[in-house]
This record gives C-alpha cells, structure tokens and sequence, in this order.
C-alpha cells in the first residue's frame, strides 16, 4: 500500500503539490488524471524517490521511498524518456541492465513480451519510433515483476491495437500477480477502460478520488418529456439529487446522483411522457462532480 | 545526525559490472592508444629503422598521460551525462540503488578501466622493447620505471578531476556552468600561486617560498598532499553525488550563491590572465606585431583587468542565467572578486618578503642536489641506460642518483650564480611561465640546501643563449678562481670510473684517458670539461656556466669527438672532448672505433656498396685531421639503388661526383693505413646508410648505444686533398644551401648594411667581431643566430628577426 500523507513539493515560486493526501491499495491499477502541470508526473517521481519532499511524506508498505533502496526494490518507474543506457544500446542490453538492478527481472516474461508487440530484442533503442519507445517501456517494466508499476503517461499516443494490448496486459499483471499499477494521463479517455480507481489531479491536489465502477453508477443522465413545464425547484423538491439541469420547452435533461432505481420511481411519479435514461462518458462524470465541487474543471479535454 | 536517512549498501556488483559495460568503449580506445604509445615510445627520436616512426617522422614518448587524464576526463563526462543530467536522471534515481552507490560502482568501473589502461602501457612498453632489440635502434632509457612514476602521477590527477567534476555536476546543473566551474577549481589555484611569480619575475613560486622543503621535499610534500586530496574528494564526492538534488533542474545551481561564486572565480582567473598580460605588455608584442611595450606597474594592470574581468562575469553570468536582466542584477557581486586579488596580493607579498631575504651566496650554500640526474650535473638521460648496459647493475632509481650531494665548490658556484640570476634578472619572466607550467624539457631543477637546513630549488635553464649571457656576467674570471678550478678539473671522483659514452671502449683505453688527463693541469681538464659541456649545450642543464671558454679559439674548434667519463659510482659525469690536447687518447680512440666497425658483420656488404656508389642513401661526415687540426664537412649522397630522389637516377654528373667520391673513400678504407704514422687521418661518421628503401637502417649494431659506426685511417696528404676537393666540390654543387631560398632575406640585407655601415656590430659565439663576408658566409650555411654586445663583454644571442626588430625600434627599417 502506498500512503501519501499531507505530501507539499515547490519549485521555486510554484508550488507542484500542495499538502496532498491519498492512500493507493494494493492490487489496483490507479488511473490519476490532470491537466499539463497538474502535478501528476511530480507525484510518481516522489512515489519513486526520485525528489525528496518539501513537507509531508511518502509511504510503500510502511517506509519511507526518498534515498530508500530497500523500499525501492519492489517500484520500477516507467518514464516517458528512455536514454537508459548508451546510444547505441539495445532492448536486449536494455533487458541486461534492469535484470542487474531488479533481482526479480525476468528474460522469459520479457522474451514473451517483447513477441507480444513484435518487437526484436535487438532493435536498437536509438532506431526505436516514439510508440515502439513507449512499448519498450511497458515491456521491461513489467519483466521487472515488481509489486508497484508506475506509468507517467505511457499509453498516450500508443495505436488503439498496441493500447489495448497493453491494457491487457496490465489486467493480467494485476489479476496474475497482483501488482499496483498507477497511470497517469492528462486524458480521462485513456483511462476510463483501463483503471479500478481514478483520482483527479488538479492544481497539485487529489480533488477526486474513486472507484471507476462506482463513479459510473452513482451518476446518470436522465432525459424527460412533460406535458406542462418543470422547474429545477420540482425536481430537488422530488428529493432528486440534481447536478445538472438544462430545459428545451417541455424537455428535460437531468444530471441524476444516487441510487438509479430509486431516482427513476421518483420521476415515473412526475408523469413524463417520455424518459430515456442515457449513459454518462467518464469525462462527463468527472465534469459534473467538479462543477458540484466547485472547481472550473474546463483543462480536461 | 545521520548523514544519508537510509542505509544503502556500498556497492553493487550487478551494477558496477553494467558501468563497466558502459565505458567499454572509452576503456577500450584508451587502452588501445596507450598500448600503441607504449610500443611507439620505445623509440626515441632519430630511430629511423622502425617504419612506424618513419611513418610519424619523429620519435614519441613512452608514456602519455594526456591519454590517461583525457580517460579520466571522458569518464567524469560520462557519469556527468548519464547520472547527472537531467535526461537521465528519472531513470537512475528510480532504481533501487542508491545515489551514493551509483558513484562508488561508477568510480570502481572507472579505476578497473584505468588499471586495464595501465597494463596496456606496460605491454606496449614490453613489446616495443621487444621490437627495439630486434631492430636495434636507439633507446630510451627505463622505460617501465618512467612509466610507472608518471602514470601513477596521472592517475591521480586523473581522480581528482573526475571527483571535482562529479562534485561540481552535485551542485551545478548546467554543462557549460559545471565547465567552467572544473576550469575555476583547477586553473585559480595555479593562478593564484602563480600570480606574484610572474609579476615580479622570481625563480620560485609562491608555494615554493611558503614551503621551504627543497624539491625532493616540495615533490613528496606536493604527492603526499595530492593523494590526501585526491582521497578527501572521493568521499567528498561520494557525498555531494549521494545529497544531490535533482528538483534544482531548473536554475543553473543548486543555489544562486553557487552559481555566483563560480562567476566570480571566471572572473578571477581572467582577471589575473588579463593582469598579467597586460603587464608583460605581451599582448601589444604578440597581437600588434609592433615593438615590445615597456611593463607597465602592475597595479595598475589590476586595474586595467577589472575591464575583462567584469565582460568574463557577464558572459558567464548571461549564459548561464539564460537572462540578460538577471544577468546584469548579479554584476551586484562583482566586487566580492576583488577579495581573491586582495588575498592574492597579500600572500604574494608574504612570499616576497621572504624571497628577498634569501641569502644564495656560496658561503651559505651548504649542498646542492639536481633533480632527474642521473649523474651529477653534468649530463642527459640517455646516459643512464648507457650506464646500465655498461655496469650490468640492476638498481636504476633516479631518486638514489637525486641523493647525491654536491659539495665542490665548482657546482656550489654555478648553483649560486643560477639562483642569483633567477632572482635578478628580469629577462627570465617570460620563459619561467612557459618553464613551470608546461614543463619544458629545457629546464632543470636544483635544490639548494642552505646552512640554515632550508631547501630550495631553482630552475635551471639550459637556453644556451640565456645561459651563455649569464655566464659572462657571473663566471667571466671563472680561470681566476683556483678553487673553482681545482673542483671541477679534479679526476679524483673519476678514479676506478668508466667510459660510458661509447661503451666497451676497455680498460686499456680507459687508463689511457685517465693517465694523459692526470698529466694535464687542473685548468687544462677545466677546459676540456667545460668546452665539452658548453658545446653541448643544446642538451645539458647550464649548470656549468662556460661562457668565457667561448672566447677561447684554441679550445672551442677542438676535435669533435665527445666522451663520457663517469665516477664508479655514476653520481658524477663529465663530457670529454678528444683532440690535439688528448693526442694519446683521440688515437686510441680512433683505433678501437674503427676496429669495431671493421669488425662487424655488415662490413662487407657496406664496403662493397661504398665502393659501387651502389646504396641508396648515405649520411654522415667527411674528417680530415692534419696536424692536429681538424677540417669537416658533411657528406650526404645518394648511390645507384636511391629510387627516391631523382639525382641519381638523372643527373649524370652527380652520379659520375658520388660515384668517385664513394669509390675514393672505399679505397682509402680498404688500404686500411695505419694512423700512428700519417702525416693526414681521415675520418668517416656514417649517420645512416640505406641499403635501399625497404632497408633502412643504422650501420652498425652498436648503433643502439646513440653512438654512430666510425672509421679512420691514414692516407696521403694528396690523397686526402683530393677527397676533400671532391667532397667540397659536391657539395657546392649539390648540398649546399641556396643563398636565395633562405628565409628572412629582407631581414639580413638590412642588418648587413647597418654591420656594413658600422652602426650594428655582430660576433660570432666566441666573440669576434663579424664582417658582413662572415655574416653572409654563416647565413649561406643557415646561421640565423649571431651575438649581440649587451653591456661591456657580456654577448647575447639574438635571433636574425629580433635584430631586425631592433634596428626597427631604432627606425632603421630601410635600405
């Protein structure tokens, strides 16, 4: 588990993460989503012990990570740059370097990975597009058979076939061997298929953290056809937990919180002539719970 | 307190061995290189027979620690960029390994390369003495030994320049600004110790004066502090790598007053560069090419450095601030350099205070030792192995050869008038910068133990010019000083010694020498040792000053033959002139050379080739020696078998003049006279003989010991008149110098008109009064240096294009 309690990290004038608190479960992957410069690259650095922190600390299994071996045996970081090694390096000599710092690393699962995306251990790294870069990297991370992974940013840009590839395959590490995954992105569309739990990063804080499944239940989109118009007013006064309402004449489209069987029995009993109950993306449930929030949440694209 | 939170293991050997991998191809290349200079230094200069240094042109030193400190230099580099910058840096510090092993690994990689670099010299060494005795060329003398003092010296110059640049990269971000900050830590220092040397010319430097240990002791000092700062930097470096901080990426440094402060160390050292440019006046000499500015006071040249000084901190500053305003806030600090020049000032003082103090008189000096001599004062390095092939002894440590403590008053003398004159005479300013940092072969240190216990140690110059117009100052009524005499012409310390230059000469050869040396006089030997060492002294520290044996005709045109008599012990050596005042020994001499030349196994084929002009190159001198006095001239043809040069093969005129030159001498040789009785001997020195291009070689199988095959016999005055006719008349046609291609020709027209017209007057080394016939005679025969009266008797050696400047200043630039 991976306790991050009041964690504060500035640089200079800016301050990157401001008294951040957030606790990652084991076996997870944990999608954290944000705009550029949101804070999400400075927390994965600090999760793996690359900055020290200005205030507050960062936990894995109960030890401090910053200039922490030990702690660090069981976290690789997949970084979105890869001159690892010399130039002329290749993802076999890539393989040889992580297998001499990761004493779990393993050349079969590498082997196996590397003919998974078709790429050739003797492919030079230099010669490697930026998606082959990003496979690469996946690839050797998971052959470290670590507890933690962390991706910053990984699978942005990877073709939808590589992506769901590497999608798969972080599913299998998590069911398989129960790894932690964490994965960040400044694109909710990247990670709404892929995570068990999601956390907004914004302006250096965690504004929203939750179960993927739970977000997509709780919130929901309701559209109705009256015969004689409704205000807002009927709606909350119906106990209807409303995050969002919008009126075209007779029709109604509702953004709904709650129990969905409950909220529909209360609208059946408003006589619409018509309701459609829609589904909401990721992103727009990420909208609205930062509108009701009360944060201007217009960074996420 | 805890000075690292986590315990983190030493080292890793998974890791050590993936940097290993990683400076391979350094590692490789240096070695490969140093393998390669460690065959190629085995030949010294003037080793034709290997094709390589024929390839090159010129003989190259066994060792090059420029290889060893660019090694060190590209591995500092190398952890700089793959540790360091901040590419690389997400990637090493996630590893489960921490910073401080990442260094230790890093640096054990490092050492494993240069041990294996280390080796690889030793090999090259190896081989090429292996190649060397099969070729028999020239040597040099102990190699391994040479090797090992200087590498071991690079080594660990070579760490601590890796450890500041690691260090420095801890707390400095940018590549430019850890550069620069590498080239304030090494070069502020030397400047600093440096800065009062230069300004007031003095023969030791600041660090010298403040640590009165003499050279032996300032050396072991200087290593003993060395190593101990070189240890200190590691674990300073396996700290600051260990604490550093990657968060700081973003400015220049860690933190601003760092980056400031190697600011102004920039500032600094420009500042110093600039003052003492400035009061050299070299600046105006060397980028004007006008006349030399007169030194101006140096204070006031501070002054005039704060002007470089402040554009040095600016560019520095807009550099590495990426900002012009930021970088105009930071001039703000500017003033704090001035506290570095006021330190340097202060100590400089200190240190001159004390200089002058120093009494250098004989009567103080209690002993003198000379640094990297092998035997006493007199003599060069190549002797030593000349020594050990002679002796067969196995102990061949300079540093034992160091020891040797010289009480007599000869060596006392010169030892006084060295430290006297680097101490007054301001004409050494310029050379002692070049002499103490780039460590010229041209200089020699001399300790002097004064009889209050302290050591110092001088430079002694050999620039046979500098030196010679020294010596007339201090030494001019040297044959006056009996004392002096009596020291230097004493054959006490050669009793039961050997001649070591040529070898294997015998005893019978070696009793003579001493015998007909004993029934001279004390002034007599003097001579012939100081004439001996004074013509050589483009080779030899200028210890003995022998400028008033220049004057004498009678001993600076003797025979050309030099020897080398040493002391048993081999702590004293003496260069020997044979001629008319050795008869007894130069005929002995000639004797057994040219025995030993007869006597080898090439001597046939030599003999046959000479006689049908049928070689390919022949280099050496033509002796004609008649009544004592000697008559030379340089013999260069080529035979039938030269496929290089055309005159052979074309011009049938200088093959029918080489071809009876060649058959002449043959016959000569051949009739093998016997010198004892000749009214004429004459000589041939055969510098190399090419038996065709792909033989090319020394004659001679002793040629290894530098000494060149010889051959004398006697023939008839007639005989000998029309060889040398021949000779002469060759070389008129075909070797001599063409008067028209000679450089400088402007030059000398104008320096002969103001000789001709009696406003310039030139001499000639011994000090005769030039005319403008001998002038042109000694420039046709490529003299280019002719002495100058600088104050009553005292010659100087000027360079034709410095005469020329000089008649300029005067405004004399006309025809």
């Amino acid at each position: 588990m991976i306790e991050i309690t009041n964690l504060s990290k500035g640089f200079g004038s800016v301050k990157a993460l401001d008294s951040m608190t957030c606790t990652i479960p084991d076996g997870c992957i944990f999608g954290m989503v944000g705009a550029n410069g949101a804070g999400k690259s400075t927390l994965l650095r600090l999760i793996s012990g690359i900055y020290l922190p200005d205030e507050g600390s960062v936990k894995i299994n109960g030890e401090e990570v910053y200039d922490n071996p030990k702690a660090k045996e069981n976290l690789v970081f997949s970084s979105d740059l890869m001159r690892l090694v010399s130039n002329g390096a290749t993802l076999k000599r890539m393989a040889q370097f992580y297998a001499s710092v990761y004493k779990n690393f393993s050349f079969e699962k590498f082997e196996h990975l590397a003919g998974i995306f078709n790429l050739k251990p003797s492919l030079k790294v230099r010669a490697m597009s930026k998606g082959m870069t990003k496979q690469s990297q996946t690839i050797l991370s998971l052959a470290c058979n670590t507890d933690i992974i962390l991706f910053d940013e990984t699978f942005d840009g990877l073709d939808p076939i590589a992506r769901n590839v590497a999608k798969k395959l972080l599913y299998r590490e998590v069911c398989d061997n129960g790894t932690t995954i964490i994965v960040t992105s400044h694109s909710l569309r990247e990670l709404e298929d892929t995570c068990d739990q999601l956390a907004m990063v914004y302006k250096g804080k965690i504004v929203l953290q939750s179960d993927v499944s739970d977000l997509k239940t709780k919130l929901f989109k309701v559209q109705l056809a009256f015969d004689q118009e409704h205000s807002r007013e009927d709606f909350t006064a119906a106990g209807l937990e409303l995050l969002s309402f919008t009126k075209a004449g007779k029709v109604v489209t509702l953004i709904l919180k709650g129990d969905r069987d409950d909220a529909e029995a209360k609208l059946n009993a408003m006589k619409p002539v018509l309701m459609e109950v829609l589904p909401l993306s990721l992103e727009e449930v990420f909208t609205y719970e930062m509108n009701v929030m009360g944060y201007k949440f217009d960074e996420i694209d | 307190m805890k000075l690292f939170k986590a315990k983190a293991s030493l080292f890793s050997g998974s890791y050590y061995k993936e940097l290993f991998k990683e400076l391979m191809v350094l590692g490789i290349v240096c070695a490969a290189l140093q393998l390669f200079y460690g065959i190629m230094g085995e030949f010294g200069e003037g080793a034709p027979s290997s094709p390589l240094v024929l390839l090159f042109g010129f003989g190259m030193n066994r060792v090059h620690p420029d290889i060893f400190t660019l090694y060190f230099f590209a591995s500092a580099l190398s952890f700089l960029f793959t540790h360091v910058h901040r590419k690389n840096w997400d990637f090493r510090n996630s590893l489960p390994i921490a910073k401080r092993t990442m260094f230790a690994c890093h640096f054990a990689a490092v050492m494993t390369w240069a041990a294996i670099i280390f080796i690889a010299n030793f090999i090259g060494v190896f081989i090429g003495e292996g190649l060397r005795i099969a070729m028999s060329s020239t040597s040099l003398p102990d190699g391994f030994g040479m090797s090992a003092a200087s590498m071991i010296k690079s080594v660990i110059s070579g760490v601590t320049s890796y450890c500041i640049i690691v260090i420095i990269a801890s707390v400095v971000n940018r590549v430019f600004s850890v550069l620069a900050a590498f080239g304030v830590v090494i070069g502020l220092p030397i400047l600093f110790i440096g800065f009062e040397a230069y300004i007031r010319y003095r023969g030791m430097d600041t660090l010298e004066l403040l640590f009165p240990l003499g050279i032996n002791g300032l050396e072991t000092f200087k290593l003993i502090v060395s190593i101990l700062f070189a240890l200190l930097l590691i674990v300073l470096a396996y700290i600051a790598y260990g604490k550093s901080r990657v968060e700081t990426f973003q400015k220049p440094a860690r933190t601003e007053a760092i980056n400031v402060l190697i600011g102004l160390g920039v500032a600094a050292c420009v500042g110093i560069i600039a003052t003492i440019i400035f009061e050299r006046g070299e600046f105006m000499h060397y980028y004007q090419s006008g006349p030399k500015y007169e030194s101006s006071s140096w204070y006031l040249c501070i002054v005039y450095a704060c002007i470089p000084m402040l554009i040095a901190y600016f560019i520095f500053m807009w550099i590495s601030q990426r900002s012009f305003i930021r970088a105009l806030k930071k001039l703000v600090f500017l003033p704090l350099v001035l506290v570095v020049f006021g330190a340097a000032i202060l100590i400089a003082m200190i240190a001159d205070k004390k200089w002058e103090k120093l009494d250098f008189s004989v009567e103080n000096i209690d002993y003198v030792r000379i640094k990297d001599e092998h035997f006493g004062l007199n003599s060069q390095p190549d002797y030593y192995s000349y020594a050990f092939f002679s002796s067969g002894s196995q102990s061949r440590g300079s540093s034992k050869a160091f020891n040797v403590k010289h009480t007599d008053s000869a060596v006392l003398l010169s030892a006084s008038t060295l430290a006297k004159n680097s101490k007054d005479n301001s004409d050494d300013g310029v050379s002692m910068l070049f002499e103490r940092y780039i460590d010229s072969d041209y200089t020699k240190k001399i300790e002097i133990t004064l009889k209050d216990g302290t050591k110092w140690g001088v430079t002694g110059n050999n620039y046979s010019g500098q030196a010679t117009a020294k010596g007339r100052i201090a030494l001019e009524d040297v044959e006056d000083n009996k004392e002096y005499i009596d020291a230097l012409g004493s054959l006490d310390r050669f009793k039961n010694g050997k001649v070591i230059y040529p070898l294997n000469l015998g005893s019978e050869f070696n009793k003579t020498l001493l015998d007909e040396l004993a029934s001279l006089s004390s002034i007599e030997r003097a001579r012939i040792f100081i004439s001996a060492a004074s013509n050589n002294l483009g080779y030899h520290p200028c210890v003995y000053d022998s400028a008033p044996i220049f004057n004498s005709d009678e001993w600076s045109s003797s025979y050309g033959y030099t020897l080398t008599l040493a002391s048993p012990t081999y702590d004293h050596v003496s260069l020997i002139y044979l001629g008319k005042h050795l008869p007894k020994s130069t005929e002995l001499f000639m004797k057994l050379m040219d025995e030993k030349t007869r006597s080898h196994k090439d001597y046939g084929e030599f003999i046959t080739m000479l006689k049908n002009a049928s070689f390919a190159q022949l280099e050496g001198r033509f002796i004609v020696l008649k009544d004592g006095k000697i008559l030379e001239h340089g013999l260069q043809l080529e035979g039938s078998a030269s496929p290089v040069n055309s005159n052979a093969s074309t011009d049938k005129e200088y093959s029918r003049m080489a071809g009876e030159i060649c058959t002449l001498l043959a016959e000569c040789i051949e009739a093998k006279e016997p010198i004892e009785n000749a009214s004429t001997v004459i000589g041939l020195d055969i510098y190399r003989f090419c038996k065709s291009l792909d033989k090319y070689y020394y004659y001679g199988e002793y040629s290894f010991e530098g000494i060149t095959p010889k051959l004398f016999v006697g023939v008839s005055d007639d005989k000998a008149e029309k060889l040398m006719k021949l000779i002469v008349d060759f070389n008129e046609k075909y070797n001599a110098y063409n008067y028209d291609e000679i450089p400088f020709q402007y030059e000398f027209e104008i320096i002969t008109q103001a000789v001709s017209d009696g406003r310039l007057k030139l001499y000639d080394q011994s000090g005769n009064e030039l005319t403008v016939d001998d002038m042109v005679g000694m420039y046709k025969n490529g003299y280019q240096w002719f002495y100058v009266e600088n104050g009553e008797q005292n010659f100087e050696q000027v360079f034709i294009m410095d005469i020329y400047q000089r008649l300029v200043e005067q405004g004399e630039d006309t025809l």
